[in-house]
C-alpha cells in the first residue's frame, strides 16, 4: 500500500497527535493572553486615571475582575498584580509549548528514523546494489531534520502568528473599525513582500551553497592530491585556482548579504510606515474624540505586535514548500518494496544442496543471461570449488543460493526443501556467506565478531580468529581486540578485513560456509593456511569461489564456470584428464616447475 | 606512522594570545571595522529615538493642542527618521558583509598558502578532513562572529546607555523601576546561554552518531543481509535514536524552563510601571506619553542583554575556531629553503624561474640517515651513486625503505643526516621549486583533479599547447581511449577522476608526467593498482618515457622492471642486491626468490594467458 506524506506523518506521530493538538491549543491561548496585558494598561490609563466611561465589553470584563475602576484608583497595585498573573499564565503556556513541541517533534523523528532504518535494511539486495548510498544517507539525515524543525517550532509559530493577528484585529475592530481597517492594510503587504522575497532568495541561497561546496571540493581535492601538487611544483597554480573559487564564494555570499540587507531594511521601513499611519490617523481620531489615549496606545502597540511576526510568517511559508519536498523524498523511500523476511518454513538444512536447471538474468536484461541451465550438487560435508574468470557468474550463483536474488527459471533445494519455501533470515542464518568486499562496522573488532552471536565467549572468538589466521595480527594492535575499526589512523588492510570477516562468519557456526572470493586479498601462503585449518576443523559443507587453482585443488568437487555455464566438473585428477581451462593452467604450471629445476 | 591526535584546545578560559594573533591577522580590516562601528552606533540611535517619537505623538499631538503645520512637520521628521533608519540598516548589512567576506577570504588565503607550503610529514599526521573543516567551517564561523555577533554586542551597549540617559533625564524613580530587574536578567541570561550551549553540544554529538549509524546501516546493508543482522542492527540503531530523543528533549526542557522565566521577569517591569507610573501620572508628575515611553524602553532593554549573553556564549566557539586557525597558520614548515636560496631562486609562489639551472641527472646519497619518527631509523648511513640517464628499479618488502629513498630524492622529506647531491651539489643549495619543476612523478593511486582530461594533462606543464598534450597522450597510449569519448580531450573526468577507470586515470597521470618534460622520473608503485591488460599498455609507455632520463621505479610487480639498468633489492634500509635482471637471476638470491614466487602466484590467479614468454624465467 502506498504511503502518502500526510499518512507518513500521522503514522509516526502516533499517540502524540493528541499532544500536538493541545500544543496548538495552548499556543493559541498563549497568543490571546499575551494580548491582554496591553489592554490592562490602556484600561488603567483611560478608565482608572482618566475616568472615561466604559463602553467596550472587554474593558467591562477587566473592570469586573479588578473590582471596579473607582476603588482601583487608590489601589493600582491590584492592576499590577493582575498583569503579573497574566504573565505567569503566559510563562506557563510558553513553557508548555516549548516543552511539548520538543517532545512531539523528537518522538516523531525518532519513529521516523527507526522506521526508515528498519525499512532500508529490509530492502532487497538489488536495491542496495543500485542505490547511491551518499544520497540515501543525505535524505535520512537532512530531510528528516527538515521535518523535525517544522514540528519543533514553525508549526506552532504559524498558529501563534495567525492567532495573534486575528485576535488583535478583532479587538481593534471592536474599538474603532475605521482605524482598524487602516491598520490591517499593511498586513497583507508585508506578508506578500516577505513571502515573495524569500521565495526569490532561495535560489540565491542555493547558488551560494553550491559555490561553497565547489570551494570545499577544490580544497579536498587539492589536499588529497598534495603529493601531485608538490611533485609538479604547482603550489602557485593551486593557490590561484583556490583564490578564484574563494573569491567567487565571497562575492556571491556578499551579494546575498546585500539582498538580505535590502530586504530587512526595506521591510523594516514598511513596518514602521505601517505604524506611522496608525499613529497619524490615531492622532486625528483622538482629536475628534473617537479614540481615547489608552486605545491609541493599544493601536500603536498591537500594530507592531502583529507586523513583525507577519513578516516572519512570509519566511516560514517559503520553508513550508521545502518540507513538502523533503517529505516526498522520504515517502518515496518508504514506498520501495521490502523483502519478505517473515514468512517461510524453518526446516533442518543439514543436507545436500542441489541446483535444478537454474537460469538467471537481471530484470531489465533478458538478452544477457548471467546463468544458463545450471545443474550442480553440493554434497553435505564436502568441499566444493567454483572456478572461473571474472564475470562468469560465480557470485550470482551464490546470491541465488541465499535468495538475495531469485532464479528466473529452475529451482534450488537444500536437504530436499525448495528454498523458495524457506524463511530468508533462517536460510541466511544457516549459510555463512563471506562477501569479497566485506563491510566491517566501525566499532571494536571484538564487537564486530560478537555481532553475529552476542553470547559468544572469548574462547569461541579466538578459535575463529585463529582459523582465519588473524588472531596474531589483532593481538599485535596496541588495543588488541578493542581496536576500533576505521578509527583515526588504524586502518585494516584489505586482507585483514577479509580475514576478520571470515572469523565473524565462523563465530556464527553455520552448517554451510561460502567463500565468495573472500581470500582474494590474502596472500597465497595465508590462503593455504586458512584452508588447511578449515578442513581440519569440522565436517561443514564448504563452497569456495576462487580464481586461484591452488585454492581449488584439494576440493572434493570442482566446477568450472565460463560465461554462465558449467563447462567442466570433477576432482583435480579428473579435470586434468580432460582438455579445458583447468588443464591449460596446469600445463603452464608444470612447464614453470621444469624451468625452475634447471 | 604517528597517529593523528587533535591538539586539545581549551574551551572555557580566555586565551589572550590567540585574540592578539587574530587582531594582527585582522589588521587590513581595521578601517572597515571603524565604519561598521559607526553604523552600529547610528542603528542604536535609531532604536532609541523611536519610543521618544511615540511619546511626542501621545503627549503633544494626541492630547495637546497643536496647529496642523506642526503636525505635518512632525510627520515629515518621522518619515525622514524612518527612511534614515532603513538606510543605516542597509549600510550596516553592507559593511558587516564586507568585513565578514573580506576577512574570511583573507584567512582562507593565508591557510591555503600555508597548507601548500607545509611538508609531507605534516600530511602524514593530519587527516585532510580535519584540514578541510579548518578552511571552511572554522574560518566562516570566526569571520561571521566578528562581523555580526560582536557587532550585536557593540549595538547593545550604546542602546542601553542612551536609553538610560534619556530615562534618567525624564524621571529617576521610573528609571530605577526599569533597571531593578536588569541584574537578575543579566545573570539569568548568562546562565541560560551556558546551559543551552551545553545541551546543544550533547544534541550535536548524538546527531553525528545517528548520521554515522545511518551511513553504516546503508553502506553495510549487503553484509547485514548476508549475516542476517537486520534485527540486531536495528536494535542498536534504536538505542541511538532513543539517546538522541532523550538529549534533544532535555535541551528543549532547558529552553522551556529558562526562556519563559526570563520573559516573565522582564515583563515584571510592566506591572511595576503601571503601579508606580500610574501613581505618578495621577499626580500629573509624568504624562501618559512618558509612561508609554518607559514601557517601551523597558521592553527594549531586554534585547541587548539577551544579545550580549548570547554573544558571550558564542565567544567560546569563536575562540576555539580561532585557536585552530592560528594553530594552522603558525604551524612550522619543516622543509623550506634557506634565505640565501630564496634570494636567488624565489619562493614557491613567486619563483625566479630565470635563475633555475638545468639538471643533468647524476644523483648521489652521501652517508644519508633518515627516520620519520625519532628512534625509528629507516635509512642508516646510506650511500648510492646514480649516473644520469639510468633507470633504477627499487625492489623490497613493505617497510624496507624503498619508498623512503624515492621520497628523499623528491625532497618530500630531507635527510636527518648526510646529504643528497644532484649533479654534484647538495640539493638544499637550490630551491624546492627548482627540483620539483624538473620532476616527473607518478603515484600508485593516480590522483586526478575535477575538470577535463585536457586540463588534467596540462597540469604537467601549464603553457603546453593542445598539440603537445595530444602528443604526450599518444606517447603513453592514452590517445585512443580518450578519443573514444564523445567529447574527447574535453571529457569531464568527474570529482577525483571518478568517471574513469583506474587504468585510464593512470594513463592520464603518465601523460601528465611526460608533458612536464622531467629530467628525473619517479614511478612509485605506479602499476600496482591496474589490471593486466592496461599494465601491458603502460609497460610500453613507461619504457618510452624513461629514455634518457634518470628514472626510479618502485615496483611490486617485478615483470615491469626486467629491463631496468639497475635493480636494487632493499631490505631494512640497506641494498642487499644490485645488478641487472639477468645478473640477479643468476645470483639465485633474494631477487630470484621474489621473482619466481610472484610468477607462480600470477599464474595461479589465472591472469597470465598463453602468450606468456616463458623464456624470461
Amino acid at each position: 500500500m502506498e504511503i502518502t506524506r500526510l499518512g507518513f506523518i500521522s503514522k509516526h506521530l502516533g499517540k502524540y497527535k493528541r499532544q500536538l493538538f493541545t500544543l496548538l491549543l495552548a499556543t493559541v491561548t498563549y497568543a490571546g493572553v499575551n494580548l491582554l496585558a496591553n489592554l490592562v494598561l490602556s484600561y488603567v490609563i483611560d478608565h482608572v486615571i482618566s475616568d472615561a466611561p466604559i463602553t467596550s465589553p472587554i474593558y467591562q470584563v477587566i473592570d469586573q475582575i479588578l473590582g471596579g475602576h473607582q476603588s482601583l484608583y487608590n489601589e493600582l497595585w491590584k492592576a499590577a498584580l493582575f498583569i503579573v498573573i497574566i504573565y505567569v499564565v503566559v510563562a506557563l503556556l510558553m513553557s508548555y509549548r516549548q516543552k511539548t513541541q520538543g517532545i512531539v517533534s523528537e518522538r516523531l523523528v525518532e519513529n521516523m528514523r527507526n522506521d526508515l532504518y528498519d525499512h532500508i535494511t529490509k530492502l532487497p539486495y538489488s536495491y542496495h546494489v543500485s542505490s547511491k548510498s551518499g544520497e540515501l544517507i543525505q535524505k535520512c539525515t537532512t530531510d528528516v531534520d527538515m521535518v523535525r524543525r517544522f514540528f519543533a517550532g514553525q508549526l506552532a509559530e504559524i498558529f501563534y502568528i495567525l492567532a495573534t493577528a486575528s485576535l488583535a484585529l478583532l479587538i481593534l475592530f471592536s474599538i474603532n473599525a475605521r482605524l482598524a481597517l487602516l491598520a490591517s492594510i499593511s498586513m497583507p503587504i508585508i506578508f506578500l513582500y516577505s513571502y515573495f522575497f524569500f521565495r526569490k532568495v532561495q535560489r540565491q541561497f542555493l547558488i551560494c551553497d553550491e559555490a561553497e561546496a565547489d570551494m570545499s571540493s577544490l580544497v579536498q581535492e587539492s589536499l588529497s592530491g598534495v603529493r601531485v601538487v608538490k611533485a609538479f611544483n604547482r603550489e602557485r597554480y593551486e593557490v590561484d585556482r583556490f583564490l578564484d573559487k574563494s573569491k567567487n564564494y565571497s562575492d556571491l555570499t556578499y551579494k546575498m548579504i546585500l539582498s538580505m540587507g535590502s530586504y530587512w531594511s526595506s521591510s523594516y521601513v514598511i513596518c514602521l510606515l505601517g505604524i506611522l499611519s496608525v499613529v497619524i490617523f490615531g492622532i486625528f481620531a483622538v482629536r475628534d474624540n473617537t479614540l481615547t489615549i489608552g486605545n491609541f496606545i493599544i493601536f500603536v502597540s498591537y500594530q507592531s505586535m502583529i507586523l513583525y511576526p507577519i513578516r516572519q510568517l512570509g519566511r516560514i511559508m517559503t520553508d513550508f514548500s521545502k518540507i513538502t519536498v523533503s517529505l516526498g523524498r522520504l515517502v518515496e523511500i518508504m514506498n520501495e518494496k521490502e523483502e519478505d523476511l517473515i514468512s517461510g518454513d524453518r526446516p533442518s538444512l543439514d543436507g545436500d544442496i542441489v541446483f535444478h536447471d537454474v537460469s538467471f538474468n537481471y530484470d531489465d536484461d533478458d538478452q544477457n543471461p548471467i546463468l544458463k541451465n545450471i545443474n550442480l550438487v553440493i554434497k553435505k560435508g564436502e568441499t566444493v570449488s567454483l572456478l572461473g574468470p571474472t564475470g562468469s557468474g560465480k557470485s550470482t550463483l551464490i546470491h541465488l543460493l541465499v535468495r538475495l536474488y531469485e532464479p528466473t527459471s529452475g529451482y534450488i533445494t537444500i536437504n530436499g526443501h525448495d528454498i523458495r519455501s524457506i524463511n530468508k533470515v533462517y536460510l541466511r542464518d544457516n549459510i555463512g556467506l563471506i562477501l569479497q568486499e566485506p563491510f566491517l562496522f566501525s566499532r571494536s573488532i571484538m564487537d564486530n565478531l560478537k555481532l553475529v552471536k552476542p553470547e559468544a565467549d572469548e574462547e569461541e572468538i579466538y578459535r575463529a580468529t585463529r582459523i582465519a589466521a588473524v588472531h596474531d595480527v589483532i593481538a599485535d594492535f596496541d588495543k588488541g581486540y578493542e581496536t576500533i575499526v576505521g578509527e583515526k589512523g588504524v586502518t585494516l588492510s584489505g586482507g585483514q578485513k577479509q580475514r576478520v570477516a571470515i572469523a565473524r562468519t565462523l563465530v556464527k557456526d553455520t552448517p554451510v560456509l561460502i567463500f565468495d572470493d573472500s581470500l582474494s586479498a590474502v596472500d597465497t601462503q595465508t590462503d593455504a593456511t586458512i584452508r588447511d585449518s578449515l578442513s581440519k576443523m569440522d565436517s561443514r559443507t564448504k563452497v569456495i569461489i576462487t580464481q586461484r587453482v591452488n585454492s581449488a585443488k584439494d576440493s572434493d568437487m570442482i566446477y568450472i564456470l565460463e560465461n554462465g555455464r558449467i563447462t567442466q566438473s570433477g576432482t583435480h585428477e579428473e579435470l586434468l584428464k580432460a582438455e579445458g581451462l583447468y588443464k591449460r593452467i596446469n600445463d603452464i604450471q608444470n612447464r614453470l616447475k621444469e624451468s625452475e629445476g634447471l | 606512522m604517528a597517529r593523528f591526535e587533535e591538539k586539545d584546545f581549551n574551551r572555557d578560559n580566555f586565551n589572550l594570545g590567540v585574540w592578539k594573533r587574530i587582531a594582527t591577522l585582522f589588521k587590513p580590516f581595521y578601517k572597515k571595522l571603524l565604519i561598521l562601528l559607526g553604523l552600529v552606533i547610528l542603528t542604536a540611535l535609531g532604536d532609541v529615538i523611536m519610543p521618544l517619537l511615540n511619546q511626542i505623538s501621545i503627549d503633544y499631538f494626541a492630547s495637546g493642542t497643536y496647529d496642523n503645520n506642526e503636525l505635518y512637520f512632525f510627520i515629515g521628521i518621522y518619515i525622514v527618521i524612518i527612511i534614515s533608519v532603513g538606510l543605516i540598516n542597509y549600510f550596516y548589512f553592507r559593511a558587516a558583509g564586507k568585513v565578514e567576506m573580506g576577512f574570511g577570504y583573507h584567512l582562507r588565503e593565508l591557510c591555503f598558502r600555508k597548507l601548500h607550503n607545509l611538508s609531507f610529514s605534516f600530511y602524514d599526521t593530519t587527516p585532510t578532513g580535519w584540514l578541510l573543516a579548518r578552511i571552511t567551517s572554522d574560518i566562516s564561523r570566526l569571520a561571521e562572529i566578528i562581523a555580526w555577533s560582536f557587532m550585536d554586542m557593540a549595538w547593545g551597549i550604546p542602546v542601553m546607555i542612551m536609553s538610560m540617559i534619556i530615562m534618567l533625564r525624564t524621571n529617576v524613580l521610573l528609571t530605577l523601576v526599569v533597571l531593578i530587574v536588569v541584574p537578575i536578567l543579566a545573570i539569568m541570561s548568562v546562565v541560560m546561554q551556558k546551559k543551552l550551549l551545553k545541551a546543544y553540544r550533547g544534541v550535536r554529538k548524538a546527531n553525528s552518531k545517528i548520521t554515522n549509524s545511518f551511513s553504516e546501516g546503508i553502506n553495510g546493508a549487503k553484509t547485514t543481509k548476508t549475516l542476517g543482522l537486520e534485527d540486531q542492527n536495528f536494535k542498536d540503531f534504536k538505542n541511538d535514536t532513543k539517546e538522541m530523543r532523550t538529549v534533544s528533549i532535555d535541551a528543549a526542557i532547558v529552553g522551556a524552563k529558562f526562556r519563559p522565566l526570563v520573559n516573565f521577569i522582564s515583563s515584571f517591569t510592566l506591572a511595576l510601571l503601571i503601579w508606580v507610573g500610574g501613581d505618578l501620572a495621577k499626580s500629573n508628575i509624568i504624562t501618559f506619553g512618558t509612561l508609554m515611553m518607559f514601557i517601551q524602553y523597558a521592553q527594549q532593554f531586554y534585547e541587548p542583554i539577551r544579545v550580549i549573553a548570547y554573544t558571550m556564549s558564542e565567544f567560546q566557539l569563536a575562540q576555539a575556531s580561532g585557536e585552530r586557525i592560528v594553530y594552522l597558520i603558525d604551524s612550522e614548515v619543516k622543509i623550506k629553503d634557506s634565505p640565501e636560496v630564496i634570494t636567488k631562486y624565489g619562493t614557491l609562489f613567486e619563483p625566479k624561474v630565470e635563475n633555475y639551472e638545468d639538471i643533468k641527472g647524476d644523483i648521489s646519497f652521501k652517508d644519508v640517515s633518515f627516520s620519520y619518527l625519532e628512534g625509528e631509523t629507516i635509512l642508516d648511513h646510506f650511500n648510492l651513486d646514480i649516473k644520469a640517464g639510468q633507470t633504477i628499479a627499487l625492489v623490497g618488502e613493505t617497510g624496507s625503505g624503498k619508498s623512503t629513498i624515492v621520497n628523499l630524492i623528491c625532497r618530500f622529506y630531507e635527510p636527518t643526516q648526510g646529504e643528497i647531491l644532484i649533479d654534484g651539489l647538495d640539493y638544499r643549495q637550490r630551491s624546492i621549486g627548482w627540483l620539483h619543476s624538473k620532476l616527473g612523478y607518478v603515484l600508485q593511486a593516480p590522483h586526478l583533479f575535477s575538470g577535463t582530461i585536457k586540463e588534467n594533462v596540462r597540469f604537467g606543464r601549464l603553457d603546453a599547447s593542445d598539440e603537445e598534450i595530444i602528443e604526450a597522450c599518444k606517447l603513453v597510449n592514452a590517445h585512443d581511449f580518450i578519443m573514444r569519448f564523445d567529447k574527447g580531450y574535453d571529457t569531464d573526468v568527474g570529482e577525483g577522476g571518478s568517471r574513469l577507470s583506474t587504468g585510464q586515470k593512470q594513463l592520464i597521470s603518465f601523460a601528465r608526467a611526460v608533458l612536464a618534460k622531467p629530467r628525473i622520473f619517479v614511478l612509485d608503485e605506479a602499476t600496482a593498482s591496474i589490471d593486466t591488460e592496461t599494465e601491458k599498455i603502460i609497460q610500453y609507455a613507461i619504457e618510452n618515457i624513461m629514455k634518457g632520463k634518470t628514472s626510479f621505479v618502485v615496483a611490486h610487480r617485478l615483470s615491469t622492471i626486467v629491463n631496468a639498468d639497475r635493480i636494487l633489492v632493499i631490505a631494512k634500509g640497506k641494498i642487499i642486491e644490485d645488478g641487472t635482471h639477468q645478473e640477479l637471476m643468476r645470483l639465485k638470491g633474494h631477487y630470484y626468490q621474489l621473482y619466481t614466487n610472484q610468477f607462480k602466484e600470477d599464474l595461479a590467479k589465472g591472469i597470465i594467458d598463453d602468450n606468456v614468454d616463458l623464456s624470461l624465467i
